[in-house]
């Protein structure tokens, strides 16, 4: 009898979930929604920006935000739609320890002709896409021009851009790629050969987010004790730093909850203590790193969100039978 | 049933029967090591439909192997730094020896036959020195009979020059701290290379590449009839990575360097895995892992800008070996994949996850 229970429990990795409930619920419940909604948000940012383009309308900052917070619920699906054409790079250029956005924008309002439409697509990516759009609405440098002028429709240029990019990716993602993942195991779909394989792509996913919070958004302004680097705060002038890991904690909690088909575990409790920490937090940019006491309520947050991920790592792993990449992880 | 005294008996007599030929041992066309759900790792042969020809369980993580041109042996090679190789007879699964390298010396991974199958070479470095090392040995006996030099740092690949007993080594230039098998002590100094022996261990000719490049590491290699080699490398600097990860290069020429776009490059993270030839030697494709991508080039384009020609994507895929018309390619998941110009199709998929290479058998 004993005997029998082991067998069974070996197998239990392949067996124990079934993929494909896991894959629709995950790309019909959460990717191909945060996508059309990018595509929504981004297109609303253009409309905006193309009725009225200065620094300081309201409406095209709400716009803007939302777009932002529109890309953070869908940023982690790095792979597939977002790789061609250089689509990641071209909706978030950051982070820039060179400096390259505010070089490549002054270029382009001192030649005077800012290119439209596809001929935008062809300028340096540090002039495109959320982080670029940011300097022109937000940064002292670039924000105070008039309507009509070259610095106005060089923020109208990357509005529309955003917009058509965003598009695309949205109708690559509900047109082939979603469709892909959710035939894994299908007759001539060679992208994916099983459902395990789609999940095994979410779960990667999800610790790649998890460790691009902790590990970009926190440890990069924390720097070290001795040298904090506030100033590497992430859309430190349109002040969303803060904003912004929230909302990728709210996005690694859908994906979390989509791929366990609930919210129980230590896994979901470890991670509901990284968001109380963050609620708790008050200052928007984590200027306070520099601080003693604010240093550690943000290394608090940092290492909540790293014991979440690790609990997510093993808890959920073992669930779904999955680990992450063996090569890509590994090489040698 | 078969008695353990009989099977011993047959097994005996299967090894050392010289006649039988690979097609004794289910035909396989490839060899290439994984890693089992249960934690536990084998070689495997696969025939070129990418079905199972035989598997051979092995005590520890293997790498890469040799298949020996005329017999129905195989050499696997444990991961670096490995202590041991196998030497397998492929129609029993019989160990026919152990190879293990002399002390303070470990394998690398790779190794390669004489054209006659007689010597074998293994791939070693110096323990403390990461000192590149060619071990000899005899393939009838399995005793060492020498080993010399790679001139070079951590030497990784190492393959036989077609028509010729001459070898072409990858030397990676990394030195390896064993106790962490950290890579990255040497990276300020690094110079890795490709080196050209004779059988007894003269150098034939060294190409480096230059100075903004000595980051490269140069990892694995690919052999095309006419004696053309194909290089992939693995990036050690900055992990925004512009560095082409492949080259060409023919004996006592300069090398070419290829990649694609800025955009597309990068998404190989600086990482190439594997390399092949298709049969043809028209296309060359590199593999990467962390990228989840094949790069295919036109392998006898005369401008380097232009020799890039599609972008494959798969999951984990790394193994990649020159098959029938065109490639074979595996991957972390458990896929054994075609590959040609245009596309991936699915050979097989079993649940495992395939280790870094499939190694294309002499037959």
């Amino acid at each position: 009898m004993r005997l029998i229970a082991m067998a069974f429990a070996a197998f239990l990795p392949c067996a124990a979930v079934a993929g494909d409930a896991i894959v629709s619920r995950t790309v019909d419940g959460v990717i191909l929604p945060g996508f059309a909604r990018l595509a929504a948000a981004t297109s609303a940012l253009d409309r905006a920006a193309q009725a009225d383009c200065r620094a300081e309308n309201p409406g095209l900052r709400a716009a803007y935000a939302a777009a932002f917070d529109a890309w953070i619920g869908v940023e982690t699906y790095r792979g597939g739609p977002m790789e061609t054409d250089g689509r990641n790079l071209a909706i978030v250029f950051w982070p820039d320890p060179k400096g390259a956005t505010p070089k490549a924008l002054t270029a382009l309002v001192k030649a005077g002709e800012v290119p439209k439409g596809a001929e935008f697509a062809k300028v340096s990516v540090a002039a495109r896409g959320l982080f670029a759009l940011e300097s022109m609405l937000y940064n002292p440098t670039f924000n105070t021009y008039a309507a009509q002028s070259p610095g106005c429709n060089l923020t109208q240029s990357i509005a529309a851009d955003l917009a058509s990019v965003a598009q695309a990716a949205n109708s690559d993602w509900q047109n082939n790629f979603g469709p892909l993942m959710k035939t894994a195991g299908d007759a001539g779909n060679n992208q994916f050969l099983a459902p395990a394989e789609v999940v095994q792509q979410l779960f990667t996913a999800l610790m790649t987010e998890m460790e691009f919070t902790a590990d970009i958004r926190l440890e990069r302004p924390l720097g070290t004790l001795e040298r904090p680097r506030p100033q590497r705060a992430e859309a430190l002038i349109s002040q969303r730093s803060l904003h912004n890991l929230t909302q990728s904690l709210t996005a690694i909690r859908t994906l979390a909850e989509a791929l366990a088909g609930g919210n129980q575990g230590e896994m979901f409790d470890r991670l509901g203590y990284a968001e109380k920490i963050a609620a708790r937090l008050k200052d928007p940019v984590f200027a306070e790193v520099a601080t003693t006491s604010g240093r550690f309520r943000v290394q608090e947050l940092h290492d909540a969100i790293v014991a979440a991920r690790a609990a997510m790592d093993a808890e959920l792993g073992a669930k779904l039978g999955v680990k992450a990449g063996f090569n890509a992880l590994d090489g040698d | 049933m078969t008695s353990r005294r009989g099977f011993l008996v047959s097994l005996f007599a299967a090894s050392a029967v010289p006649s039988l030929s690979w097609a004794d041992a289910g035909s396989p066309a490839f060899l290439a090591a994984a890693k089992e759900t249960d934690g536990s790792f084998a070689l495997y042969g696969l025939r070129a439909d990418g079905s199972d020809a035989f598997v051979v369980p092995m005590a520890a993580r293997g790498h890469a192997g040799a298949g020996h041109p005329t017999l129905p042996q195989a050499v696997a090679f444990a991961r670096r730094p490995g202590d041991f190789a196998l030497v397998l007879d492929c129609v029993t699964g019989a160990t026919l020896a152990t190879l293990v390298p002399p002390l303070g010396q470990y394998f690398n991974g790779h190794g390669t036959f004489s054209s006659d199958g007689s010597v074998l070479y293994t791939v070693e470095n110096n323990a403390k020195t990461s000192a590149g090392i060619i071990g000899t040995w005899d393939s009838k006996s399995w005793k060492r009979t020498g080993q010399f030099a790679t001139f070079g740092l951590g030497p990784h690949d190492l393959l036989r020059l077609p028509g010729s007993d001459d070898l072409v080594v990858a030397n990676g230039g990394l030195k390896t701290d064993l106790a962490t098998d950290d890579e990255t002590r040497n990276i300020a100094t690094m110079q890795p290379s490709l080196t050209y022996l004779s059988p007894n261990g003269d150098m034939l000719d060294m190409m480096v590449l230059g100075a903004a490049l000595r980051r490269n590491s140069i990892r694995h290699l690919a052999v095309r009839p006419d004696g053309l080699v194909a290089f992939a490398m693995q990036w050690q600097g900055d992990t925004a990575a512009t560095a082409p990860l492949v080259g060409l290069h023919r004996f006592g020429d300069a090398p070419m360097l290829v990649q694609a776009g800025a955009e597309e490059h990068a998404l190989l993270k600086g990482y190439a895995g594997s390399i092949a030839f298709n049969p043809r030697g028209d296309r060359v494709a590199i593999s990467s892992p962390k990228g989840g991508r094949l790069h295919v080039f036109d392998a006898n384009a005369t401008d380097a800008a232009a020799s890039f020609q599609a972008a494959l994507t798969r999951a984990d895929i790394c193994g990649l070996a020159t098959r029938g018309n065109e490639m074979i390619a595996t991957d972390g998941l458990g896929g054994v994949l075609g590959v040609t110009a245009t596309g991936l199709s699915a050979l097989s998929r079993a649940n495992r996850a395939w280790d870094n290479h499939i190694v294309a058998l002499p037959i």
